[in-house]
């Protein structure tokens, strides 16, 4: 019984504070949304980039004209059908 | 008695999201989520899906061996998305940011999200997209063996697959992979005609006939076509691996004109757009079928995947006589990937019987006479009831001549098409229905052509065809001597994508397309879905009647009750611009 009462009471007591949390709420989900744009942005020139580049390198020396564009199916593993990969 | 196995497949997150359930390896309930949401192509959670097939068997989760995801979705994100990102760096920034956002957020997070929705803690399975695809196909055809070729957008990385089924036991052998797919290049060049990716690629099917195949050179630049039926796609046209459009400014250098805007003026250059890629993925296809039976030899065939919807294609499969038998999911897209992995796991893991031939798609909800008549009684509508005879030859009578009648019967239809449960029909022998119907009651492109329904006996009586056709998935030609006959049914090039009837499909559909030859001497009666220009099909009696109310329709029969328009109320008579605001146009 305890519990629940000081609940109440300390949701009755901070109820004129609503109007912060509700802010901070959404300042917070203003700062993710930037914070996860800065790092993906990071993430996509540093990382991406890097891999991107020495990918095209060694693209130059591939043979583009194969004689067919079908290529054997990867076989599956055992159990795969329990796994999302 | 041992108890039954219940298997619960899902398809979501992507387009078209669904449900089905399996009981012993038989099918027992599938539907798609977008008749329930009333949302097309709906791409959420199929929780009211899953919640109708439940109350169907009367089960809950908790009384499922399985429940089986239609796609992998880490393989499909750190493998294909992830490569593809490096693939066409430095292009591709924002579309990187908001594949980011949407994996992260929910698609990565799929199995926790379905064992929430569901509270289910039994074994979830992954099929690979593809071999759902495939199993959909195979499975219900029927066949004890068959050479299986899928053909969509994409999967996790493949878009064309072949296979080979024997028994239980089916595995796909070749595959082409993404960017390079004929479901990819038939959508580019949908946006490029000016319609809705994922939607409207029917429509271009429609429209092709309109034109001549004087593009067919332009077409043949954008993909290199190996007499094997393998192929790439020449990707300096193409911007869908990095940007939001599916074709950008390469290709309109090609063709010399600009992106068609959605709902601008259709010329004659988009409809020779249209024929030419037709004739090109006719092409593609044919060599694709070739192939696949130099290497998985077979007498059969099942298709699946989005383009095996492109019914003018698999006329042609079927006339080339390759196959002694073809058998083509009805619900060929994705939401067909529900039902598919659903039977691949109950075969290939649970090693279940081989599950029986798949005979028709009623497999969705349905609403008794006494439901129906609470409702219509609760509404205030007036209605008359008749019995089973009665009802028959009351519509036959009514269908002669110009009326357009809402068809409500029975158990709904799983996949794109209605087949005679949830129709609207009109009389074929009258041109006039044509415009009716498009104009004023589907509101939709005037260009577009409508399905007949055949009864089987008769169909070589009217078209070149020999053979059933019970999903509307073949086009052949009207015969010469019948055109005049049933114009509202002939395309503009005589052909026509046909549907036939048995009574062991559906007795009461049969009965009363009988009912009307005995009248007036014709098969066949115009059938086209119960619905307006962008929304889903009707589920229940209340969205039928909403469709009735809001349109130009003369009669709708509901069950064993039948409605006349100029009977209804005048209160309940809307405006249909009104109603037709709710639906976005696809």
């Amino acid at each position: 019984m305890f519990v629940p009462c000081y609940d109440l009471i300390m949701l009755t007591a901070l109820a004129p504070l609503r109007w912060f949390w509700e802010g901070w709420k959404r300042a917070g989900h203003a700062i993710g949304i930037v914070l996860s744009f800065v790092v993906l942005t990071m993430l996509w020139i540093v990382a991406f980039g890097l891999y991107a580049l020495i990918m095209k390198c060694g693209r130059v020396f591939k043979d583009t004209a194969p004689a067919t564009y079908w290529r054997a199916v990867d076989p599956d593993y055992p159990e795969s059908l329990l796994h999302g990969f | 008695m041992s108890k039954p196995v219940f298997i619960l497949g899902l398809s979501c997150y992507y387009h078209d999201s669904g449900a089905a359930l399996l009981k012993d390896g038989v099918v027992i309930f599938a539907a798609q989520e977008e008749r329930f949401s009333r949302k097309k192509h709906d791409e959420n959670f199929p929780k009211n899906a899953i919640d109708a097939a439940f109350a169907f068997a009367g089960i809950t989760a908790q009384d499922l061996e399985a429940v089986v995801f239609y796609e992998k979705p880490l393989l499909k994100f750190f493998d294909r998305i992830i490569t593809c990102a490096i693939d066409v760096w430095p292009r591709g920034f924002w579309m990187f940011h908001r594949a980011m956002h949407e994996w992260l957020n929910k698609k990565l997070w799929i199995p926790e999200h379905i064992r929430k929705e569901l509270k289910f803690t039994g074994p979830l399975f992954f099929t690979r997209h593809h071999e759902a695809h495939a199993a959909s196909a195979y499975y219900p055809s029927g066949f004890p063996d068959a050479t299986v070729v899928t053909v969509d957008g994409v999967g996790e990385w493949a878009t064309t697959t072949i296979g080979h089924g024997e028994g239980t036991t089916l595995k796909l052998l070749k595959e082409i992979r993404y960017p390079h797919s004929i479901g990819l290049l038939y959508s580019a060049i949908t946006y490029y005609l000016g319609f809705k990716v994922n939607s409207a690629e029917y429509k271009v099917m429609g429209l092709a006939p309109y034109g001549e195949p004087k593009y067919l050179e332009h077409m043949r630049k954008l993909i290199d076509l190996k007499e094997d039926g393998s192929f790439a796609l020449n990707r300096k046209y193409f911007t869908y691996e990095y940007g939001d459009r599916m074709s950008g400014r390469a290709m309109e250098e090609l063709f010399g004109q600009p992106t068609r805007t959605q709902e601008g003026p259709l010329t004659q250059f988009h409809k020779d757009v249209a024929r030419s890629l037709q004739e090109l993925t006719n092409e593609a296809m044919l060599r694709i079928v070739r192939h696949a039976k130099q290497i998985c030899p077979s007498d059969a065939l099942c298709l699946a995947g989005g383009v095996a919807l492109n019914c003018v294609t698999n006329g042609l499969i079927v006339q080339t006589g390759m196959f002694q038998d073809v058998f083509i999911q009805p619900a060929a897209g994705d939401v067909g990937g529900a039902l598919g992995a659903a039977l691949f796991v109950w075969h290939q893991h649970f090693k279940g019987v081989r599950s029986p031939k798949m005979e028709h798609v009623f497999l969705g909800t349905e609403y008794g006479d006494t439901e129906i008549n609470a409702f219509l009684r609760e509404k205030g509508l007036p209605f008359e009831k008749l019995e089973d005879t009665a009802l028959i030859e009351r519509v036959a009578t009514l269908l002669e001549g110009e009326n357009v009648i809402g068809w409500f019967q029975g158990r709904m239809e799983f996949g794109p098409r209605a087949l005679g449960n949830r129709s609207i029909i009109a009389d074929a022998r009258n041109r006039e229905n044509w415009r009716k119907v498009n104009l004023k009651i589907k509101f939709r492109e005037s260009f577009r052509p409508f399905a007949p329904t055949v009864l089987l006996e008769r169909v070589s009586d009217y078209f070149a065809l020999d053979r059933e056709s019970p999903y509307m998935l073949l086009v052949a030609d009207v015969r010469p001597e019948k055109r005049q006959e049933i114009p509202a049914v002939t395309h503009v090039d005589g052909s026509a994508r046909i549907q036939t009837i048995s009574r062991a499909q559906n007795a009461r559909y049969y009965d009363l397309i009988k009912a009307f030859e005995r009248r007036t001497g014709c098969p066949v009666i115009i059938n086209t879905s119960f619905n307006v220009r962008g929304e889903p099909i009707v589920e229940s009696p209340e969205d039928a009647v909403n469709c009735f109310l809001n349109t130009h329709m003369d009669y709708l029969v509901l069950g064993n009750h039948l409605l006349t328009k100029s009977k209804m109320p005048k209160a309940l008579l809307r405006e249909s611009e009104e109603y037709l605001k709710k639906f976005e146009l696809d």
